[in-house]
């Protein structure tokens, strides 16, 4: 002890670790410390910008920017849990799962940028009031993901509706070539070519020939019920834009504390560039989890499609249906939540 | 637009995906999902340092702080201080701010939590309370006074600095020490949190204005620091 003492005159603490850590503790103090991490290079570099204005620095701000994007993500979960259990519900395609991820974490971006030069530079608000007030949007972004839910809920319904119509005409007897709906479709796909002309969809490429109708010309004789999708229109334009809005409105923290920050310091093009180049990390990542969940949608309907459930009538609405009721609780949860709770007010002001 | 109805969520014939290839790619989302937020707790940090002030007599009578607020949010209290006080001198200003820091957080014990022997100590009120603007930068001093003791083997001392809201996160300052002023034979020993993973995760949720629902949130993440003297 005293040889220690004698060779610290400072008491240097030893840092201890336990030895007894397991897998979970150790990855959650990593995470932990590089969200540490990032966040300090980030303040820092952005601190370092305004005393200092170089190239290098900059450079730095973007690039620690766009690692805090990657690394955080859009929040803790309520925009990404919103896009993966509708990508994991709704049939969509790659590439727009894909705009999906991007555009709503790009919005989310450009809302930070819009409210604070809005607020702070036109109004003249004071950054901390202008921070409370992401509140308001993210109140607006948790109601609008709970009517998405309903919206997503009504559709499904829609569809079973329209399937039961569309058996009752066909009678006992299945028609050959109708198409039905089978695990891929939460839409109606019963649309007439008609409709799909009007809807501009060129018939697909790829594997097996299409009728003008829009209808395969792969053998389904009998009514197999197969899970295989026919190919009518089964991208769902309004809830796509619709999910992209109501997640994007909701601006990260982070990226208005940033935005604010520099606009305090008079540098606020470097702030632009800076939460530019986070959504741009987000993005990345949240279209790394939109494409997980269009392919674990798809590995889904290949593994049970020699099975019995892929029969299953109502299966596509069924799905889309539990999707919605997810995305409505998420929503709604989060919103009752925001709303009964009380604001916290620091000791320290702010 | 018609470009994305293209090959639409197709289902290609072909291998079915192996269980282990699922897991992997499970596992990978599992992660991204949980993979902490922007907008969590904490929103600002303070470097904590610390000095333990001796007496002639060995004994530990005062803890003595300094809080270096991050920049951004060192920033934002001083716009915050001139908006409600325009046109206020810098030294009159960081007076204000002084008085009114410690005074807020006296009902927080200063966010201070000092044990010996795991019994929790009261902690009095803070002197020698000063504001400095440095390195754009806000650095609060503050000192705390304590029963003088010794804390030895019997007896010995742990403190712990920490926001319980968590809303701000406070760490001893990495390029600094744990400073033992006039001790004799003592030793201090920090231990870095151990925070569980579902606690980390939850902080994640936890936006701006939110108030954890978890008494104390910030303890869990909180390092402790023990102080021991050799017998004398």
């Amino acid at each position: 002890m005293p040889a220690l003492a004698a060779a610290n005159p400072f008491g240097t603490p030893p840092v201890a670790e336990s030895p007894e850590w397991t897998l979970v503790d150790r990855a959650s103090a990593w995470i932990l410390q590089t969200q540490r991490d990032l966040h300090r290079r980030l303040t820092l570099v952005l601190h370092e910008l305004d005393e200092t204005p170089a190239v290098r620095t900059a450079a730095a701000l973007i690039l620690a920017s766009f690692l805090y994007g990657v690394f955080h993500a859009a929040g803790p979960g309520h925009g990404k849990a919103v896009i993966s259990t509708y990508l994991l519900t709704h049939r969509q395609s790659l590439a727009r799962g894909i705009w999906l991820s991007a555009l709503s974490s790009l919005m989310q971006g450009v809302t930070a940028i819009v409210a604070v030069l809005l607020l702070i530079g036109v109004f003249g608000w004071l950054a901390r009031d202008t921070m409370g007030q992401v509140r308001n949007l993210e109140l607006a972004s948790f109601l609008l993901v709970a009517l998405l839910g309903l919206w997503l809920i009504g559709r499904g319904l829609r569809s079973i509706w329209r399937l039961r119509r569309d058996a009752r005409q066909r009678g006992p007897f299945p028609v050959p070539v109708q198409p039905r709906a089978g695990l891929g479709d939460s839409v109606s796909s019963v649309a007439s070519p008609a409709f799909l002309r009007v809807s501009g969809n060129p018939p697909a490429r790829g594997s097996g020939a299409m009728l003008p109708s829009g209808r395969e010309t792969r053998d389904q004789g009998h009514d197999c019920g197969c899970g295989t999708p026919h190919h009518v229109n089964p991208n769902l334009r309004g809830p796509w834009y619709a999910t992209v809005f109501a997640v994007g409105i909701r601006p990260c923290s982070g990226a208005v504390l940033v935005m604010a920050v520099s606009y305090l310091l008079g540098i606020w093009l470097a702030g632009v560039a800076a939460v530019l180049a986070m959504s741009l990390g987000t993005a990345i990542t949240v279209s790394v989890l939109a494409i997980l969940a269009v392919q674990a949608r798809d590995w889904t309907r290949r593994l049970l499609r020699p099975t019995p459930l892929a029969t299953l009538r109502y299966a596509g609405p069924l799905v889309g249906m539990v999707g919605g009721t997810v995305i409505f609780l998420v929503g709604w949860t989060l919103f009752q939540g925001t709303l009964t709770v009380e604001p916290l007010r620091h000791p320290l002001g702010l | 637009m018609s470009r994305y109805a293209r090959g639409t969520g197709r289902v290609v014939p072909g291998r079915r995906p192996e269980v282990a290839t699922l897991l992997r790619v499970g596992l990978l989302g599992a992660f991204l999902l949980f993979a902490g937020a922007a907008t969590a707790h904490p929103h600002a940090w303070i470097d904590l340092r610390v000095s333990l002030l001796f007496d002639d007599a060995g004994e530990l009578y005062a803890l003595r702080q300094e809080w270096v607020f991050d920049p951004s949010y060192s920033h934002l209290l001083l716009e915050d201080m001139d908006a409600s006080e325009p046109g206020l001198a810098m030294d009159t200003a960081l007076r204000k701010m002084t008085e009114r820091m410690l005074e807020n957080l006296r009902e927080y014990d200063y966010f201070t939590e000092v044990r010996r022997n795991e019994r929790r100590l009261d902690i009095a009120e803070a002197r020698d309370g000063e504001l400095l603007w440095q390195q754009r930068r806000l650095h609060l001093h503050f000192e705390l006074p304590l029963e003088p003791m010794r804390p030895d083997s019997a007896q010995p001392l742990q403190y712990r600095v920490y926001d319980p809201s968590y809303w701000i996160e406070v760490l001893h300052d990495p390029d600094d020490v744990i400073h033992l002023e006039g001790a004799r034979d003592c030793e201090a020993r920090l231990e870095r949190a151990r925070p569980e993973g579902w606690l980390v995760a939850y902080a994640a949720t936890l936006t701006r204005d939110q108030r954890a629902p978890i008494e104390d949130l910030g303890r869990s993440f909180a390092e402790a620091v023990f102080i021991q003297c050799d017998e004398r």
